[in-house]
């Protein structure tokens, strides 16, 4: 009899850990398939964490949003829309979530003072990591900053649904920076 | 073992054991052949899955960008799976071998988390590193309780403090009070598998070190706007640690307490040394009376409430067990005197550094009298910091300096000296 009993935790603790796993996958496929694709204008270099090993981390400097809204919880959801060149940006702020699809949530932003000396929140993109090859990585952050000297174009694609996010690829130029860099 | 028979078998021979005793020798070695079987194979093992663990997830890494992406996800479960199926056979098959589940257990619990990792990162997640923390503690929980792994509470117990400073301290939006079920976890499994069991008294002692510790840590990140009163909550918690471990009252096992009652005194001596600072004091006692009606709902107010009742249940229950010592009483003299800063700031001064002279004065005859030599010198210890901090606030001219610190470096070598002599001199009349 506690025999069974250790086998059922056990299976249920199996599950618990498949599923976890699973359900990060899931969660990322709904977006994918279902979600809407933004171009987000950014820049981005190389920095090396011990445990997450080289990735790109991206910066956002023109989709950013600020804000004098007042912020009760951790949470906020931010509309994003597109401009007349084809990027995104962050249109509005609200605190609960809005009836549309193209919203991303974010988690307790970072707060500053303006000019006047009113409280404000910097709204940036949470998608700021971009994982990518260990060689390749230090070779892509000299191809942005080439690219950014010749006023080339350099966007993240992304696919957002209901507060969910993919961040999908990095291109310069239309071209994608993994491709970029093998050759 | 195989030895200990042969030996055994040639002693009965011999006629030097009857065939009987032999016999009962060989059962009771072997009853207790699992606890004994040597730490060394336990911990090797355990250093074994761990670099097993991390040396896959390596070796996939290197390769990575030219597996495609369905592989990738296949891959990412493989260690997962494996280290479930290896749990599976030290639950069902070895079960009384505690190498078999110390070691699964610390490879399952590290693989979840690469698991995860390896997830996150094939698909571009972007989570932060609580919230993959926070998905690893929920997964990474039940294996230390049906594998009765300790490796796994330890892991589980150092990444519920991680959280709790990653979620305190960074603005993940992630709660730093899910710190208070993994904290109950952890203690609930120290109650039942290290407190009821013959645990290895290795295992004993760090066990209460790592909980200690954690708990140490864990409070400063629940601090919100009453800083000051942070002070009144680790000094409530170090008085805790203390009666904690005034043995015998509480029935833990052996050496268990060290690490609470080493944290708990140092802990309240840095408390009261602080405070003995005149500035230190006159700042602390204008700020604590600064609250507002928030105060009452602030985590520093029930935090407190929640040691300071604990601290007066286990007094109560040592009172009844008619233990009584001088050191049950720290928190609330000490408190008392820094709440009367507010109205008597020299008196208030006074009196605690008079109380940590004395304090370290009980400490070094303690120390002489049971031949403790961590005793005596953390007892001077704490009087060269006491008459060095008052180098700060008082001008003292330096011939009185140099005499003050010539006086406690000879108290320091005199004191040693008997007491090492004292230790020959009583192991010589015992020869």
């Amino acid at each position: 009899m506690k025999n069974i009993k250790v086998v059922i935790f056990f299976v249920l603790m199996c599950l618990l850990q498949l599923g976890a796993a699973g359900y990060l996958i899931y969660r990322h496929q709904t977006v994918v398939e279902f979600g809407m694709p933004y171009k987000f204008k950014c820049i981005f270099y190389d920095p090396v964490h011990p445990f997450q090993g080289r990735y790109l981390a991206l910066n956002y400097p023109t989709a950013e949003l600020k804000s004098q809204e007042k912020i009760t919880g951790n949470t906020i959801y931010c509309i994003i829309d597109t401009d007349s060149a084809g990027y995104a940006y962050f249109k509005s702020v609200h605190l609960s979530a809005p009836p549309v699809e193209n919203y991303i949530t974010l988690q307790q932003p970072d707060f500053g003072f303006n000019d006047t000396g009113k409280k404000e929140i910097y709204l940036q993109p949470p998608f700021t990591k971009f994982y990518i090859d260990e060689n390749m990585a230090p070779k892509a952050e000299k191809l942005v900053s080439q690219a950014l000297n010749d006023s080339a174009e350099v966007w993240a694609e992304v696919q957002i649904r209901n507060g969910n996010y993919v961040l999908k690829d990095v291109k310069i130029n239309d071209i994608s920076v993994k491709k970029l860099v093998e050759k | 073992m195989q030895g200990f028979e042969k030996k055994l078998e040639e002693w009965v021979k011999a006629g030097l054991l009857t065939k009987n005793t032999a016999d009962n020798l060989l059962a009771f070695e072997s009853k207790n052949k699992d606890k004994n079987s040597s730490a060394a194979i336990l911990i090797f093992s355990i250093l074994g899955a761990i670099l097993t663990a991390l040396g896959i997830s390596l070796l996939v890494a290197e390769n990575w960008d030219r597996i495609p992406v369905l592989m990738k996800t296949v891959l990412a479960f493989v260690p997962l799976v494996v280290a479930q199926i290896l749990a599976a056979v030290a639950l069902f098959r070895f079960k009384n071998s505690m190498v078999w589940r110390e070691s699964t257990g610390a490879f399952l619990s590290l693989s979840i988390g690469a698991s995860l990792a390896v997830v996150g990162q094939i698909y571009q997640l972007q989570p932060s590193l609580a919230g993959f923390l926070l998905l690893w503690l929920v997964c990474a929980a039940p294996v230390m309780f049906i594998l009765q792994s300790r490796t796994s509470w330890m892991l589980f117990t150092a990444g519920a403090t991680w959280y709790c400073g990653l979620a305190g301290f960074s603005d993940s939006g992630f709660s730093v009070w899910h710190y208070i079920w993994m904290l109950i976890g952890s203690v609930v499994f120290m109650y039942r598998f290290v407190w009821n069991k013959n645990v290895h008294r290795a295992f004993s002692i760090s066990s209460g070190w790592i909980l200690a510790l954690s708990l140490t840590i864990a409070p400063g990140f629940f601090s919100s706007r009453y800083e000051e009163w942070m002070l009144f909550v680790y000094l409530a918690m170090f008085q805790c640690f203390i009666l904690l471990s005034l043995k015998p009252a509480f029935s833990v096992p052996e050496k268990w307490h060290a690490g609470f009652g080493n944290i708990g005194i140092a802990g309240v001596t840095f408390i009261a040394l602080m405070q003995s600072y005149q500035k230190a004091l006159r700042f602390t006692a204008e700020n604590l009376f600064d609250v507002n009606h928030k105060f009452w709902a602030s985590n520093e107010f029930w935090i407190l409430l929640f040691f300071s009742l604990v601290y007066v249940g286990m007094v109560i229950y040592l009172l009844r067990k008619k233990e009584m010592s001088f050191a049950m009483f720290l928190f609330p003299v000490l408190s008392l005197l820094i709440f009367i800063a507010h109205y008597a700031l020299q008196f208030s001064q006074i009196a605690i550094n008079a109380g940590i002279l004395l304090a370290a004065a009980l400490y070094i005859q303690n120390g002489i009298k049971n031949n403790s030599l961590l005793k005596l010198n953390g007892g001077l210890l704490v009087i060269s910091a006491l008459i060095l901090l008052r180098f700060f606030d008082y001008y003292i001219s330096f011939t009185a300096r140099g005499i003050a610190f010539l006086a406690i470096g000879m108290l320091f070598f005199m004191a040693n000296r008997m007491l090492v002599r004292k230790e020959k001199m009583k192991s010589n009349e015992e020869h």
